[in-house]
């Protein structure tokens, strides 16, 4: 199958969409922030009666609450982006890059015909399908186009 | 050679893989595309790789936070004396080093907090690099330098998912 077919054909729920954090609307912005980091998620879902109202980004992070420690101790529901746009798992993986590149989204959540969040979809998730299909090209690539190297190699 | 069935990692050449048996070449037929293996051998100047900003190591955090801020950016550059990269802070390094944890930003250089000597590419190296470097390792941004280190631009993860959504899903 080609890529295009596969972008096209293959749903979201090929994918995992299992590593995410959820937050009630009322939880303090720094508590937020601590969950970001302990979960390593660059954003958390907000779930208010198990259904989608709103997302808070680590691009939130830095534009709303980096430098203003007063809104640390505040609800993330006034610093979250309200409603996103989001998937069903049934739609296609195609359906997601483009909706991520047309709305410059690092994250989509997905939900269910109701509203009720089924997972997130993480712009990585999506890289690491497409490296997925390439393994040879993509995994055993020689280190000598890095310009700096991370360590010194042995004697 | 990755076996796309258990992922154990094979010697180059191999015809199976020797973990389960799955056979390489026939697997590589099914997933590969020609098309979008040259593709992703295209050096990353075809990406119009963004000029980067650049600071000094002094820099503080609170000049960069707006920096990040009003140029709607994710990632600035840190240079040293002759233009060289030294080190690179990102989006990234706001959640997990400054935002909810640092209040006196103006008294706090990016050096302190910068991830020093980031990998980079030359704007000669192929797509896939980058790409490579974008999954293995996670970075979201990538320096690329001329002949003497200096920073010439970078690539995001959205450049590359951008490239390949323009050439792939619009197609057939």
């Amino acid at each position: 199958m080609s890529i295009v077919k596969k972008l096209q054909e293959l749903a979201i729920n090929r994918l995992d969409l299992d590593g995410y954090v959820s937050c009630a609307p009322d939880t303090i912005v720094s508590d937020v922030l601590k969950e970001m980091r302990g979960a390593r998620v660059s954003a958390v879902l907000v779930e208010a009666d198990g259904r989608l109202v709103g997302i808070f980004t680590e691009r939130d992070a830095l534009t709303k609450v980096a430098n203003e420690s007063s809104t640390w101790s505040s609800a993330v529901e006034g610093f979250m982006t309200r409603t996103p746009q989001s998937l069903t798992a049934e739609q296609s993986i195609g359906e997601a890059l483009q909706l991520m590149n047309a709305g410059h989204y690092r994250n989509v959540p997905i939900v269910d015909e109701h509203g009720h969040i089924e997972g997130n979809l993480p712009q990585h998730e999506i890289i690491r399908f497409l490296t997925d299909q390439f393994p040879h090209d993509i995994y055993n690539l020689p280190p000598d186009p890095e310009r700096i190297a991370h360590t010194k190699e042995g004697a | 050679m990755i076996c796309p069935s258990c992922t154990h990692d094979n010697i180059p050449g191999v015809e199976t893989c020797e973990e389960c048996g799955q056979s390489l070449s026939e697997a590589y037929q099914d997933w590969g595309s020609e098309e979008f293996q040259e593709l992703l051998t295209e050096p990353l100047s075809v990406l119009n790789p963004r000029t980067p900003v650049c600071v000094t190591p002094t820099a503080s955090l609170a000049e960069v936070i707006s920096l990040l801020q009003g140029k709607n950016i994710g990632c600035v550059l840190v240079t040293g004396e002759k233009g060289e990269l030294v080190g690179i802070f990102t989006e990234r390094d706001v959640l997990y080093r400054v935002a909810g944890l640092i209040r006196n930003l103006g008294q706090i250089t990016v050096e302190s907090l910068m991830t020093h000597r980031p990998t980079a590419l030359s704007l000669s190296a192929a797509i896939q690099h980058a790409l490579h470097l974008m999954s293995i390792h996670g970075f979201r941004h990538v320096p690329l330098l001329d002949e003497g280190d200096r920073p010439v631009g970078f690539v995001s993860f959205r450049d590359i998912v951008r490239f390949i959504e323009k050439n792939f899903t619009s197609a057939n």
